[in-house]
């Protein structure tokens, strides 16, 4: 706490430079910036998960907005993340620091890529691979087919290690979208090898989920993807169509997973309904 | 420790010493450096002028002269020569019983072409002998106009940077070699590269491929469908966790153990430690589970044909063929001893020595040196005789007559020897040699086991920029019908096996009926070997030059002749795993159960310096017994997983 109060009166010495419209004072400003910038590395380099250094360095960097270094600010990122992939405070200042470098979308995809590969076990990655995708394909039926690649890119995560969640919540995400974009792409013109109609889609993934299951029946992702597969299915159908059996399946579904995970036995109760 | 006079060449090297050791094999040199150690008065001789004896590290030159020796011996059946020897006798100036037999080179650059080559023992002859001497017009073996490629011959300089084993040998990053190696010091006179990437040779894809053999691995490999990925997973992970469970159990069980030595040593103070540890020893119930196979207990795992592939060549690496079936205890033991090495230096589960497997020796008797040990190479005796009414063995046959100490020095490169007249005999009552120096009497129920070996230098990578590349090749590939698992370890500047630029590649395989032309298939299949032009961008990396050759290796039985240690040059196995079995072992029958095998280094913070009437006491003694422990408590636990 001491420490940011040593900061904090630095920042509001630094203020006063704020209206400094001199050269000289200028430079003096740039000068003590810069100084600051590397004593908040070393920081950094103490306690990458502090929210106060992180913070600290962007409002640094952004006083420090022309001169800049952001190619360099980049690689730091990228040296934090190899440390500790998953650490959230550095994904975010990447965000800022791409942002402000003018980065490629597509480049940044390419980095959350290398990232999964060293290891899959990784929320920031999949999640900024969300963000991105919508960025970097802007046409809704080339999202699309991105999409589904994606889907064949999370199912080798899937297939390798069930018990792993990151790639599961990354799989409901691409689900949720992929229906989404769906809806919009049918008013449009329909591409070919994409799945004729939202129910379609989800019978097919229901039934590659179905394949897992069959090799990892105890793993209890692949039953709550199952059931979730299961609902949205339910919402997508008409009334006409007979929709018991797959009620019957949800129920049973259910009821396997409180017994497979009682800590979520009351978030199992209250689907039931 | 005990006083000795300045080191060098003043020794005076003849008296009683408490074991002879022959050969500077790895073997010895691990037994010796653990004799010193624990202050055992050592003498280790070797004939050559270099360490390592038959698993050397020669450079180009040295390495053609080798296999000329050995080319020019006369053949010699895999197994044991004639009878005629005396048990109680080794002859240390006889030709040692062909540890390199059945050697083919390229032929040399002959004056005459139609000359051919002296006498090449008999093997199948390799379709590749257009590459050195010109053909006679007559049956041209090469369909394009004459191009010859010159025959390869390093420039002095390169020459001195090739460095390739007879033996090559990698180390588990997380195996037997390297805990000791740190455990004891020596590691501080070797250095280490870690390997760069495992590959398997893979039929369904048609070529070598990265081996999937962690989860990272597997999330990125397009080699296997979905399914063998989760079946693969599935399987390391169980074995992971059965790994894990028999690591708790011994645990529990050395936890049982020390707490029985502690209560009998209470219970009788005069009762030796030796005894309370045999007696646990005895009491240690059969395992149920010892003969079942390795084969029966991956059924469970209904992994596919290239699935079961990998597990058994490329992870458990076993040399498949007709080797006797493995036990499921030893197939764990080898996914486990891979399992625990990835990932500790790089994401492969080997590293390498720098300059050759030839500096671990080395380094064991630099170990064996500074704790007292006496070595002489270029050793001029001739023989090793046990008397009969001392029980001792001793050295004869050295020269009288003492050389100047300039001669001495012109003659030798390396340690010159001394040369001194050896008025009294140099004598031990323990002997410690190679097995193929040994007297046949001393090999009694010792199996030889042959293997097959291929060495090729190349212009180029498999798979640039990677510089130290493991590949296998699973029995029975339809491409080369190869009885066994195929080894190849492709090596480079990067561990200063050959000179920038160039690439050394070592193949290995156990010798049966087949092997040799098997390898020859590899050989063509991944190297570029007509001299033809390449007319589109040269794929493959260009042969410039290769050698097979055949090498002995014995499997030592448990029972040896009294006062005698007889050890094998060279392994079949890719890590040292047997190999310091085998040392400890003999190393417990010269010093006793309770002497220790290369304890740690004592910590230097823990040197006492004591002030010594005498003035010959120079070096600070090693701390008061109480303290030793105290250290050897208090140093950091080797990395078990």
């Amino acid at each position: 706490a001491c420490l940011w109060l040593k900061v904090g009166v630095l920042l509001h010495l630094l203020l006063l430079f704020e209206t400094a419209d001199t050269c000289a004072r200028r430079t003096a400003y740039n000068e003590a910036l810069g100084k600051e910038l590397s004593f908040s590395e070393k920081c950094i380099a103490k306690n990458p998960k502090s929210y106060w250094v992180w913070l600290y360095r962007r409002w640094i960097t952004m006083k420090l907005e022309g001169s800049m270094n952001w190619t360099r600010e980049l690689g730091l990122c990228e040296k934090l993340l190899d440390l500790d992939s998953r650490n959230f405070h550095c994904w975010n200042y990447r965000r800022e620091v791409s942002k402000r470098a003018g980065h490629v979308f597509a480049d940044d995809l390419l980095f959350t890529e290398k990232k999964i590969k060293q290891n899959f076990s990784n929320y920031s990655a999949w999640h900024q691979r969300s963000f991105l995708l919508p960025l970097v394909y802007t046409h809704a039926s080339d999202l699309l087919a991105e999409l589904l690649k994606e889907l064949e890119l999370v199912r080798s995560a899937l297939y390798t290690e069930p018990a792993d969640q990151s790639g599961w919540i990354y799989h409901r995400w691409l689900t949720g979208t992929i229906l989404a974009h769906m809806k919009q792409v049918e008013q449009e013109s329909c591409a070919q090898g994409l799945p004729s109609s939202p129910a379609e889609f989800l019978c097919e993934e229901l039934a590659k989920q179905q394949e897992l299951r069959d090799l990892e029946p105890d793993s209890k992702w692949v039953i709550v993807t199952c059931v979730y597969l299961r609902l949205l299915l339910l919402s997508v159908t008409g009334t006409d169509t007979d929709t018991s059996a797959d009620r019957a399946a949800v129920a049973a579904d259910l009821q396997r997973l409180s017994q497979l995970d009682p800590p979520h036995a009351q978030y199992y109760a209250f689907l039931q309904h | 420790p005990r006083s000795r006079e300045q080191a060098g060449m003043q020794e005076d090297i003849a008296g009683d010493y408490d074991v002879l050791v022959v050969g500077t094999g790895l073997c010895e040199s691990v037994l010796s450096g653990a004799l010193a150690r624990i202050g055992k008065k050592v003498l280790h001789v070797d004939k050559n002028d270099y360490y390592g004896a038959s698993a050397v590290t020669p450079n180009f030159r040295a390495l053609v002269r080798l296999l000329d020796e050995a080319a020019q011996q006369p053949e010699l059946r895999a197994g044991f020569p004639a009878e005629g020897e005396c048990p109680n006798l080794v002859s240390l100036a006889a030709v040692p019983r062909g540890f390199l037999r059945n050697v083919w080179m390229p032929p040399a650059p002959a004056a005459e072409p139609t000359e051919a080559t002296a006498p090449v023992p008999v093997s199948a002859e390799p379709t590749v002998d257009s590459v050195s001497a010109p053909q006679p017009a007559a049956e041209p073996k090469v369909q394009q106009p004459e191009m010859q490629r010159p025959p390869f011959s390093p420039t002095d300089r390169q020459n001195r940077d090739y460095n390739v084993d007879v033996v090559p040998h990698m180390l588990f990053s997380a195996g037997p070699m390297v805990s000791l190696l740190a455990t004891c010091g020596v590691a501080r006179y070797i250095e280490f590269k870690a390997l760069e990437r495992c590959l398997a040779y893979v039929e369904e894809a048609g070529g070598l491929q990265e081996v999937p053999d962690s989860r990272n691995a597997l999330f990125a490999t397009s080699l296997l469908t979905l399914a063998e990925k989760r079946l693969l997973m599935k399987f390391l992970t169980t074995v992971q966790q059965h790994l894990q469970q028999e690591a708790e159990k011994e645990k529990e069980k050395e936890k049982e153990r020390e707490r029985k030595k502690e209560q009998k040593q209470q219970e009788s103070s005069s009762e030796p430690a030796a005894a309370a540890l045999t007696t646990v020893e005895a009491a240690k119930p059969l395992d149920p589970e010892a003969n079942e196979l390795f084969d029966e207990y991956l059924k469970q795992f209904h992994l596919t044909p290239k699935l079961l592939r990998i597990v058994l060549y490329s992870i458990a690496l076993l040399p498949g063929g007709e080797n006797s079936p493995v036990t499921k205890k030893e197939g764990l033991k080898a996914v486990a001893a891979y399992l625990k090495s990835m990932g500790r230096y790089n994401s492969t589960a080997f590293i390498l020595p720098l300059y050759g497997t030839s500096e671990i020796p080395q380094a064991y008797c630099r170990q064996c040196a500074v704790y007292g040990g006496v070595y002489m190479l270029r050793t001029s005796a001739t023989e090793i005789r046990r008397s009969d009414e001392t029980a001792q063995w001793e050295l004869l046959g050295m020269p009288k007559a003492p050389k100047s100490a300039l001669e001495a020095l012109n003659q030798s490169e390396g340690a010159p020897e001394v040369q001194k007249p050896v008025p009294e005999a140099i004598r031990a009552p323990w002997l410690v040699l190679p097995a193929h120096l040994a007297p046949l009497s001393m090999l009694k129920g010792a199996e030889p086991r042959l293997v097959e070996r291929c060495v090729c230098v190349c212009d180029a990578a498999l798979s640039p920029p990677l510089q130290s590349v493991f590949a296998v090749f699973p029995p029975s590939c339809t491409a080369f019908d190869n009885p066994c698992a195929v080894h190849l370890l492709q090596l480079g500047f990067a561990t200063y096996a050959a000179p920038e630029g160039f690439f050394v590649y070592h193949l290995m395989t156990r010798s049966t009926e087949g092997a040799r032309q098997a390898l020859e298939k590899i050989v063509e299949h991944l190297f570029e070997t007509s001299c033809a032009l390449p007319t589109t961008a040269a794929k493959k990396p260009t042969l410039l030059w290769h050698c097979y050759f055949t090498y002995m290796d014995y499997v030592m039985p448990a029972e040896q002749p009294p006062r005698v240690s007889v050890l094998p040059e060279a392994s079949c196995e890719i890590d040292y795993t047997e190999q310091l079995q085998l040392v400890e072992r003999e190393f417990h029958r010269i010093c006793g159960v309770a002497a220790e095998f290369l304890p740690a280094m004592p910590n230097p913070d823990d040197y006492i310096f004591v002030d010594v009437p005498e003035q010959q006491q120079q070096t600070p003694e090693p701390a008061t017994t109480q303290s030793t422990e105290q250290v050897q408590e208090s140093q950091p636990q080797p990395p078990s997983q």
